[in-house]
C-alpha cells in the first residue's frame, strides 16, 4: 500500500512539485523493509505508516502546483485575449 | 494530626486526578483544524480529507499512555492536517481554473464573433465594389454612342499641336483632343451633327457621346474612356467631364487611372490659356445632401488640385461643390446614379 501511494506520487510529478516528501517516503519505505527483514514488525509498521502518510502529502502538493500553474497559464491566455479584444479594430 | 494530613493528601490526590491534560501536539493540531473549519474560503472544500485529518488527531487524543505511539501518531496527523489544508487549497484553484476556462471560453465566442463580423464586413465591401464595376460597365453599355457621332469630322479646337498628349494609357487608345464636338467656325456643319444646341431634346452630357468615346464596345475600361475623353458642349458653355470611377468609392482619392484623364483635360485647358474654369463636383441623390457636398466639393478640389500640378494656373479656377443638386439622370437605377457623380470641369468661369 505504502509503495503504491509513492508510485501515485511519482506519477502527478512530485519530484518537481514534492521533492522532500518524496524522498522521505522513499527512505521510509526501504527502512521499513530492512526493519521487517530485522523481524521488528512495529517498526516496521510505523515506518510504512510514515511512509504512506509523505507519499500522500507529496501527492497533495503535486496537484495544488500543478494546478496552480493551470491557473496561471489560463489566466495569461485570458489576459492575451482580453487584450486583443480590447485593440482597436482595422479600420475599413 | 494525622487526620488532617490524610484529609491534605486526599486534596493533592483529587487535585491531580481532576487537572487537565495538556497534550501541546494534540492542541495545537486541534485548533489548527478548527481553522480551516472557520476559513470561509475551504470550510466547505476538501471535506474527505478534513475528517481523515480530524480521525489522526483524535487518535492523537487518545494515544497519552505510550510515548511512542504519540510521537507516531502526532507524526501522521500533522501529515494528515497539512493534507486537508493542501486538498482544500487545490480544490479553491481548480474552482478558479474552471471559471478562467469559462472566461476563455466565453472570450473565444467573442473573438469569433467579431472576427465573423470583420469578414462579413469586408465582404459587403467587396460586394459594394462589385456593384459599382458592374455599374460602371451597364453605364459604359448605356452611354456607347454610335460610331458616326463620334467620328465627326474636321472639328479643331484646341489644334492639335497646342495640345500635348498626356502619357499613354496601357492598352487604351487615345482619342485627340480634336475630335470634340467644338466646331470651328469653318465647320459649321460638322459642329450641328455632333453639337445639340442648347434646350435640346437629349443633350445631357453622358448621352451626347462627346465625353466618352470608346467607340467599338461598350465594355470598355475606364483607362480607355479617359484616354478618348473630349470636351463637349454645356448648358454653360464648353465642358469635360471627369465620371465617379475616377475616384475611389466613397472618397475623394484619385483611381489609378485618374491621371489619364486629367491630363487630357489639363491638355484641353492649356489651349485656352485666358479662359476662366469652373470646377463643378456632383454626386448621386444616395446620403445626406451634406455629406453628398462635401465629398462633390473635395472631389472638385482633388481635380483642380491635379490640374494645378500640371500646369493649369490656380487664379484662373474656381471650384463647387453641388452634391446632388444637378443631376444629369434619374436617381432611381444605378446606372443614372454612375452618371450623376461626376466632375465637370467648364471653360469660361473662374475665379
Amino acid at each position: 500500500m505504502a509503495a503504491n501511494a509513492m508510485a501515485l506520487a511519482e506519477e502527478v510529478g512530485a519530484a518537481t512539485y514534492a521533492p522532500l516528501e518524496l524522498r522521505y517516503a522513499a527512505e521510509q519505505l526501504d527502512q521499513a523493509l530492512q526493519v521487517q527483514e530485522s523481524g521488528d514488525t512495529a517498526q516496521a509498521r510505523r515506518l510504512l505508516e510514515q511512509s504512506l502518510v509523505n507519499s500522500d502529502l507529496a501527492v497533495a502538493k503535486s496537484r495544488l502546483g500543478r494546478t496552480r500553474e493551470a491557473v496561471q497559464v489560463q489566466a495569461a491566455a485570458n489576459a492575451r485575449l482580453r487584450s486583443d479584444g480590447a485593440a482597436p479594430a482595422d479600420t475599413p | 494530626m494525622s487526620r488532617a494530613l490524610l484529609v491534605v493528601l486526599a486534596l493533592l490526590l483529587a487535585a491531580c486526578g481532576s487537572a487537565p491534560r495538556r497534550d501541546l501536539d494534540y492542541d495545537r493540531l486541534h485548533a489548527s483544524l478548527d481553522a480551516l473549519a472557520a476559513d470561509p474560503e475551504l470550510a466547505r472544500l476538501a471535506l474527505a480529507e478534513r475528517a481523515l485529518a480530524e480521525a489522526a488527531v483524535r487518535r492523537l487524543d487518545a494515544s497519552s499512555i505510550n510515548a511512542n505511539e504519540h510521537v507516531q501518531l502526532s507524526y501522521l496527523a500533522e501529515r494528515r492536517v497539512d493534507i486537508a489544508y493542501i486538498a482544500a487549497q487545490t480544490e479553491r484553484e481548480r474552482a478558479r481554473l474552471e471559471a478562467l476556462q469559462r472566461e476563455h471560453a466565453s472570450l473565444l465566442l467573442d473573438a469569433s464573433r467579431r472576427e465573423t463580423a470583420a469578414m462579413r464586413a469586408e465582404l459587403d465591401r467587396q460586394r459594394q465594389r462589385e456593384l459599382l464595376r458592374q455599374e460602371d460597365a451597364q453605364r459604359g453599355a448605356l452611354i456607347s454612342p454610335p460610331a458616326s457621332v463620334t467620328a465627326g469630322p474636321a472639328v479643331a479646337v484646341p489644334p492639335p499641336s497646342t495640345a500635348p498628349a498626356p502619357s499613354p494609357p496601357p492598352a487604351a487608345t487615345i482619342a485627340p483632343l480634336t475630335s470634340a464636338p467644338v466646331a470651328s467656325a469653318s465647320d459649321a456643319d460638322a459642329e450641328r451633327t455632333s453639337v445639340p444646341a442648347p434646350g435640346a431634346v437629349a443633350p445631357t452630357p453622358a448621352v451626347t457621346g462627346a465625353t466618352v468615346a470608346p467607340a467599338e464596345s461598350g465594355a470598355s475600361t475606364l483607362a480607355q474612356r479617359l484616354a478618348a475623353l473630349v470636351p463637349e458642349y454645356g448648358a454653360d458653355g464648353r465642358q469635360m467631364t471627369l465620371e465617379d470611377l475616377v475616384f475611389e468609392p466613397g472618397t475623394a482619392t484619385f483611381a489609378a487611372e485618374a491621371p489619364i484623364g486629367i491630363a487630357r483635360v489639363a491638355a484641353w485647358l492649356a489651349a485656352e490659356p485666358t479662359l476662366g474654369v469652373r470646377i463643378a463636383g456632383h454626386t448621386d441623390a444616395t446620403g445626406s445632401p451634406e455629406a453628398n457636398r462635401n465629398l462633390s466639393l473635395r472631389r472638385a478640389e482633388a481635380v483642380r488640385d491635379a490640374l494645378v500640378e500640371r500646369g493649369v494656373a490656380p487664379s484662373r479656377i474656381a471650384v463647387t461643390g453641388e452634391g446632388a443638386a444637378v443631376p444629369v439622370a434619374s436617381n432611381d437605377d444605378a446606372a443614372g446614379r454612375a452618371r450623376n457623380r461626376r466632375v465637370v470641369v467648364r471653360l469660361g468661369g473662374g475665379a
